[in-house]
């Protein structure tokens, strides 16, 4: 569905952003892209969505080229920013002004979104808080019915009861065709929903594998003590006592730590590689 | 391809968005030209109410930069540049869509409401005070005059517009400021150096009118001809300067990134 190839991207002519990164992501899963403040994890979505242009390389969505920006490919592809435009009018004004653009937009669906989020269509959006109007956003986004669906930092502002009801909406809407990639940091409240894992790390993509794989790849405890433990590989203290992370084995229903794993990720990448090269 | 669903979805997008703000401004300029009638028929304003229309270049003008900067207001910011530019459509549909808008507005909503309201002001002027008023409407040169300068403004701003993502309307008007003084200057000086001093050598006659006006010519060709024949160039280089901001703004929407 999403194919970015050697692509190089950089803001700045002392710093590149991205060398000769490559990326192929797949329809029926949801990605979790994860990476350090100033990764690049934003402009990669951007890069994705033909909002940036690489200086090379290419990046492909759907047979379509992202850059040249078709109507076509604008249809199925949706981005959610972390910070959220919407304009001077109601929920039912703003579905009035942009949903005749999408043509398989699901107006059932986007109400039934409204309903489990409490939100009035006949409310100015204006007059919303911060949290509000990124409930409308995600109800619109889902309600495209778009096969890409780009969310960058979709809880940021969602209370708790409205992450689970995020979480929810998220499961429902997505199909075997359509391809979801969440940016984020808060990884604990999309851990149960993310499938595959993309770290990005150093101007590459240090990892791009599903939660089944690196179940079976590495193992995670948590311990009392790490002391004497044979093959570990990573350990934090949390009050509960010790995340660890071993070698695994072959358990493709090991439940995975995604903090503990994006840190062992980012600190010790070889160690990430040498596990993963196959 | 072009669509023509997509580009009127653009359109109806855009007059959605914008058409509380541009409607109170032209209610506002309608205030203006009612209470220039209230003046006019009550004897203490002005009397020549040709001049009316004057004003209505200027609020055509006013109204064609506020509409420019206004079609692509989005893009100043990057999570409504992102729904801009992420909404379903093409770069040629988007900006066909802004390109029209604005000029619709700018020429033909200004000009429209100018007349609407000078008609009925000045028959309700008439009936109430029993004088017999022209409406003081221009010719169809003025009007095609002044449809000239609206466009030449509108392709200058449309191009500010999306050439400054900050304060468009200010840095596009002192650019243009600074450019015309240069032209200026530059046209001052070539008019010195080749006009006066090698040109000007070939004049025949250099006389005053009695009328005050100069009566001169080069070469046997008066110098009123030279100055039409400049004035007509000079439309004709306006005219090729805008197509070419037109053209200049396609390129940036088209190169545009958030």
């Amino acid at each position: 569905m999403i194919e970015l190839n050697h692509l190089n991207f950089t803001y700045s002519k002392n710093r590149s952003l991205f060398e000769n990164l490559s990326l192929q992501l797949e329809g029926g899963h949801i990605y979790g892209l994860l990476g350090k403040n100033g990764a690049g994890k934003t402009t990669l979505l951007k890069l994705i969505a033909g909002l940036r242009f690489p200086q090379s390389g290419t990046s492909t969505v759907l047979g379509y080229e992202s850059k040249k920006r078709k109507a076509e490919m604008l249809q199925k592809i949706f981005f959610l920013p972390e910070e959220i435009w919407l304009p001077d009018t109601t929920v039912k004004g703003y579905l009035n002004m942009f949903a005749g653009s999408y043509p398989k937009f699901d107006m059932d669906f986007f109400h039934y979104c409204l309903k489990e989020f409490e939100i009035n269509t006949a409310d100015k959006l204006k007059s919303m808080s911060f949290g509000q109007r990124k409930k409308v956003s995600i109800c619109f986004a889902l309600a495209t019915q778009c096969r890409i669906m780009i969310f960058d930092e979709p809880t940021n502002g969602l209370d708790i009861p409205s992450k689970t009801q995020f979480r929810k909406l998220v499961a429902e809407a997505i199909t075997d065709d359509r391809c979801l990639i969440l940016s984020t940091h808060q990884v604990r409240d999309l851990e149960s929903l993310i499938d595959t894992i993309i770290i990005l790390e150093n101007r590459q993509v240090l990892m791009n594998e599903t939660t089944e794989v690196i179940g079976r790849k590495l193992e995670f405890k948590t311990l009392f003590s790490i002391e004497n433990q044979p093959g570990l590989l990573y350990s934090e203290f949390t009050p509960k006592g010790f995340v660890a992370i071993f070698p695994g084995k072959d358990d493709p229903d090991s439940r995975i730590d995604l903090e503990a794993l994006f840190n062992l990720a980012t600190q010790q990448p070889e160690t990430i590689r040498s596990i993963f090269k196959n | 391809m072009f669509s023509i669903a997509r580009f009127s979805e653009q359109f109806m997008i855009l007059f959605r968005q914008n058409k509380s703000r541009h409607g109170l401004i032209l209610g506002i300029f309608v205030g203006i030209q009612l209470f220039g009638f209230a003046n006019y028929f009550s004897g203490t304003g002005n009397k020549d109410i040709a001049s009316f229309y004057q004003f209505a270049t200027f609020l055509t003008i006013i109204l064609g930069v506020m509409a420019c900067q206004d079609v692509f207001n989005k893009l100043r910011s990057t999570p409504s540049g992102i729904q801009y530019l992420m909404t379903p459509a093409t770069i040629t549909e988007k900006y066909s869509a802004a390109w029209l808008y604005s000029s619709i507005f700018a020429f033909l909503v200004a000009q429209t409401t100018f007349f609407l309201v000078q008609f009925l002001g000045v028959t309700v002027g008439n009936a109430i005070t029993g004088l017999n008023s022209e409406f003081g409407f221009p010719e169809w040169k003025g009007i095609w005059d002044v449809f000239l300068t609206v466009m030449f403004t509108h392709a200058v701003f449309f191009f500010g517009s999306l050439l400054f993502r900050k304060n468009p309307i200010i840095k596009t008007l002192g650019s243009y400021i600074g450019i015309v003084l240069l032209l200026s200057l530059s046209f001052a000086w070539f008019a010195k150096t080749y006009l006066i001093n090698t040109a000007w050598n070939g004049t025949d006659q250099l006389s005053i009118n009695m009328d005050g006006s100069l009566g001169s010519s080069i070469n046997g060709v008066p110098l009123s001809r030279y100055l039409e024949f400049i004035g007509m160039n000079i439309k004709w280089i306006l005219g090729g300067i805008a197509l070419l901001l037109w053209s200049g703004s396609y390129a940036l929407l088209y190169k545009k990134q958030i």
